[in-house]
């Protein structure tokens, strides 16, 4: 799958701008960034989650094995994501219906991709419970959403989004809800699932520990712009642009003694704000005075794309 | 816009009044509305210097006249001016209207408010509650009615007493939710006391949906007493309302059908400009869109 | 000095009433026994994951929560058995901090009345002259400008709010101050913002803090000591350097390992999780933690493990210390 330039607006906000990235089968692609940066729109907009609402695509292509899904129709659009592509999201409760037993929302899943009879089906809907690691499935099926843990409703999700058999799954902050041990878990079974079923994954966060862990190459957005991408090592080995950095020292450490942080001083911008120029300069230690007023282009060095005029040096 | 927050009072009067009008935006049926009823207000304001002739006036020789250059509405059946009484009795629904919506939001939002924040009490009080709200609303009206004279304030206390039982339970939730919120859990740990608690820190919360449901029960209010205005129990026979008029001329209907068309009229289209305010109004409270965009 | 001495607290939900006279109430045991002390200038952090009643310990001490059992004292005097009107005083000197800021702060309220209303009960100032540059002052204090006074809340970002509810609370120099998951709301670049401000406000005035968190980074930035809750109890409490260099309870080890680490070098090798925490209306029998514990032998399924001393002020609630091995990172 390969993303160019996508811009997308709210009304005639833009709120993601020529974002372009490309996702191979059997690699994780992060992408980070604080809230109100557009990751999720990002998501959103590629799955097409995003018709009858005021947000707008206002140019660019997703190229996805071959075509264009944009220009697709919507019906077109509907049945290429719907089987080989699949999305989970941050809060499984609110995804999974409360009146339902587990089984039937995968049953519901299996039957709308595969000309199999129910009790087959249900066969299905156990193995995929067994692949995602839940004990005593055939048990579960009978579960209501309620009934299950925060970590056990994110692997029905899971499940339910393996039902299709896709290439591609985006997660979409998908253990923020999470405790950190059972957070450990869900992102030990992504792994396990995609070295399984060599499928691509985008994973969408906030938090760079777990991006580092589990994504082979990093964008990070910043008012709806990717300012940084590269391999997740080069990333944090050598940040450039000083909004990357900024993020890397300011996470608190468990396992160094630190007394004070190196914070980014000010504040995230809200989606409807304007910045002229680079929109980083005003929270920005490098900036000089052209950063207020030309924004930056997308300079490539090596495999690392950066957009910034006074890019951190390699060594720092 | 989508990002827009909801409407909370400013301190710039401006500000003020274009998050007041901000749910009529795009919404043509309501803006026509509320017109109508700036117009109903307008009227019942100026009755006097407006009407072309005393609603209360007999003019034997004019009786049951129809609608025309004289008479815009005609006359009734003692040649009293249809068209002068109808704007008189837009005062009365006027009046009506603005006198029930102030008793049941002060004795409902009081009862609500004391039973959902002190529970106890609420429990005992919430029950009464709940067994007058058994009784259908037009039947408490008449057994209340039955027990005081015919009057304006009478009328207005009986259809008062009945939405406050819809006030108070609606209230009741609002504050039961509210009051868990973690800024009054923060006022409470300021040590804050429990009335500056539910004046100062609920109470201010609560005037957007107050003034929604106002306008619901001004809109109820309205056909209520037309109800009782023409089952006879309503405000006193003399009194140009649209209730009272509509029955006195029942028995004409087939001679003189202006009679009951105009004030019907009204009726309706009052009730229904008062239903289009609120629900416009209740549109923009409901919070659901803004946290949509809110995750993104 | 001790300035905060609790003893046994327990903090019962009853869950479900029971129909039959005489059986017992469904309970939720959401804190069930557990003591410690926090000296005045100290912050202790209490970590632990979702529904280990560590929110609940704070919002105890501060009367949110009626406790059902056990004692709590503030510099030797008894608050929890006091009523509320008496306990009012006192509650200048425990304040709260909540997690999210957008709840916390009365969106009808400007920022000077939301500020100013504590010094008003307290009596520490009455007229508007008196208030407003004590207003000013404290807001600057806390990095925002003072002329935003006449704002109101939604007006502002999350860490600005955050920053209100800090002046809000110090405004009263209390000598204790409960922080509930102050920064977990927040993003990560603006969390170390607020993380900065609270460790320097905290130096400066000299109070203390019981800090909730389920951060182990952030936990480790702020607090001089830490207490580990599982299920309701404290499984390992002990000096920072001791819970985060010689972790010795399991489920600490287990915490410190499931963090996500930037650093390659400092990854633990992958734990063998079991399971996920179990609820506190339905805890597992003796050690709550057994049935996720890889070093879980039959005593711990049978009797709950006391609170042991291992050294000098490090505590740890297990049947086996010091009887296992912590693979660490290579």
């Amino acid at each position: 799958m390969d993303v160019q330039n996508l811009s997308i607006s709210v009304g005639n906000n833009p709120i993601v701008r020529n974002v372009s990235f490309s996702i191979e089968a059997g690699k994780t692609l992060g992408i980070v960034g604080e809230s109100g940066c557009g990751k999720s729109l990002t998501s959103l907009a590629i799955m097409g989650l995003l018709e009858g609402t005021q947000v707008r695509l206002t140019s660019g292509r997703v190229i996805f094995e071959g075509t264009d899904i944009l220009k697709v129709s919507v019906s077109e659009r509907r049945a290429l994501l719907g089987s080989r592509m699949a999305m989970i999201f941050q809060e499984p409760m609110t995804s999974l219906n409360p009146v339902y037993r587990i089984g039937d929302q995968i049953v519901e899943m299996i039957l709308q991709h595969e000309p199999v009879g129910r009790t087959a089906a249900m066969q299905r809907a156990a193995d995929l419970l067994r692949r995602v690691r839940i004990p005593d499935p055939e048990s579960r099926l009978k579960s209501f959403p309620h009934q299950l843990s925060g970590g056990m409703r994110q692997r029905v999700m899971i499940a339910i989004a393996l039902a299709s058999n896709p290439v591609l799954l985006i997660a979409d902050e998908p253990t923020t809800a999470l405790d950190v041990t059972v957070q450990a878990q869900i992102l030990d079974l992504l792994e396990e699932l995609k070295t399984e079923s060599g499928m691509g994954v985008i994973l969408i966060s906030h938090d760079l520990g777990v991006i580092a862990q589990t994504c082979h190459s990093v964008a990070v957005m910043y008012r709806g712009q990717i300012v940084e991408a590269c391999s997740t090592v080069e990333l944090f080995a050598n940040p450039l642009h000083p909004y990357t950095g900024g993020l890397i020292v300011s996470i608190p450490d468990a396992y160094s003694n630190v007394d004070e942080l190196n914070a980014i001083p000010g504040r995230v911008p809200t989606i409807d704000e304007r910045i002229s120029g680079c929109a980083f300069h005003p929270r920005c230690h490098c900036a000089k005075d052209n950063c207020s007023t030309q924004a930056p282009q997308t300079i490539q060095r090596a495999d690392h794309l950066y957009q910034c005029h006074y890019p951190l040096e390699a060594s720092s | 816009m989508m990002v827009r927050e909801t409407p909370i009072l400013e301190t710039e009067k401006t500000r003020f009044l274009s998050n007041l009008l901000l749910p009529f935006r795009g919404r043509i049926l309501a803006s026509i509305g509320l017109a109508w009823l700036v117009l109903m207000a307008f009227f019942a304001i100026f009755a006097p210097w407006i009407t072309p002739y005393d609603p209360l006036a007999i003019e034997p020789v004019a009786r049951l006249t129809e609608p025309g250059a004289t008479h815009f509405f005609g006359t009734d059946h003692f040649g009293r001016d249809t068209f002068s009484r109808c704007i008189y009795g837009a005062r009365m629904a006027l009046l009506i209207g603005l006198g029930t919506v102030f008793v049941s939001l002060t004795v409902g939002g009081f009862i609500g408010m004391v039973s959902a924040y002190f529970t106890r009490i609420g429990s005992v009080l919430m029950r009464v509650v709940d067994v007058l709200m058994a009784f259908p609303a037009l039947l408490l009206a008449l057994v209340l009615m039955t027990l005081f004279e015919r009057s304006v304030i009478n009328t207005i206390i009986v259809i008062g007493i009945v939405y406050t039982t819809t006030t108070a339970r609606i209230l009741y939730g609002m504050v039961l939710k509210l009051k868990n919120e973690v800024f009054v859990d923060a006022a409470i740990c300021s040590g804050v006391g429990h009335t500056s608690i539910l004046l100062r820190h609920i109470l201010p919360n609560l005037i957007s949906p107050l003034l929604v449901q106002a306008s619901f029960i001004f809109a109820f209010a309205q056909l209520q007493a037309a109800a009782l205005d023409f089952l006879g129990l309503g405000l006193p026979p003399e009194i140009p309302s649209w209730g009272n008029m509509l029955s006195e001329s029942r028995i004409y209907v087939t001679r003189a059908s202006w009679l009951l068309i105009y004030p019907g009229l009204l009726i309706i289209l009052s009730v229904f400009s008062m239903n289009l305010v609120g629900d416009a109004a209740r549109d923009s409270l409901d919070p659901r869109f803004k946290d949509d965009i809110a995750g993104v | 000095m001790t300035l905060l001495a609790v003893d046994d607290l327990k903090t019962w939900f009853t869950i479900e009433k029971s129909w039959k006279p005489g059986a017992a109430d469904k309970v939720l045991k959401a804190v069930d026994g557990i003591s410690f002390a926090i000296e005045e200038g100290e912050v202790l952090s209490v970590v632990g994951e979702s529904g280990c009643g560590k929110s609940t310990v704070g919002r105890t001490l501060t009367k949110l929560e009626a406790a059902t059992g056990g004692t709590a004292s503030l510099s030797g005097k008894e608050f929890l058995s006091m009523s509320n009107a008496e306990f009012r005083p006192l509650r200048q000197q425990i304040q709260m901090i909540f997690q999210d800021p957008f709840a916390s702060l009365n969106p009808r309220m400007t920022i000077e009345q939301t500020v100013s209303e504590p010094l008003k009960i307290h009596g520490l100032a009455q007229s508007n002259a008196e208030i407003r540059p004590l207003i000013a002052d404290m807001l600057s204090k806390v990095g925002l400008d003072p002329r935003v006074m006449k704002r109101f809340p939604h007006e502002f970002s999350g860490g600005q709010r955050q920053r209100i509810a800090i002046a809000r609370v110090m405004i009263l120099s209390p000598s204790l101050i409960i922080a509930d998951e102050p920064v977990s709301a927040l993003d990560v670049s603006i969390q170390a913002q607020v993380l900065n401000l609270l460790k320097k406000l905290q130096s400066e005035s000299g109070v203390a803090m019981l800090f909730i968190s389920h951060d182990l980074g952030v936990v480790r930035l702020i607090s001089d000591r830490v207490a580990v809750m599982y299920l309701g109890r404290i499984v390992e409490i002990g000096p920072k350097a001791n819970i985060f260099n010689n972790p010795s309870h399991p489920y600490t080890q287990l915490l410190l390992d499931s963090i996500p680490q930037i650093d390659p070098a400092k990854r633990a090798p992958k734990v063998a999780t079991l399971g996920e925490p179990a609820s506190a209306a339905n805890p597992p029998s003796g050690c709550a933690f057994h049935p996720r514990c890889p070093y879980a032998s039959k005593l711990c399924s049978q009797a709950a493990p006391e609170l042991q001393v291992l050294e000098s002020k490090h505590q740890v609630a297990c049947h086996h210390v010091g009887q296992f091995e912590r693979q660490v990172a290579a």
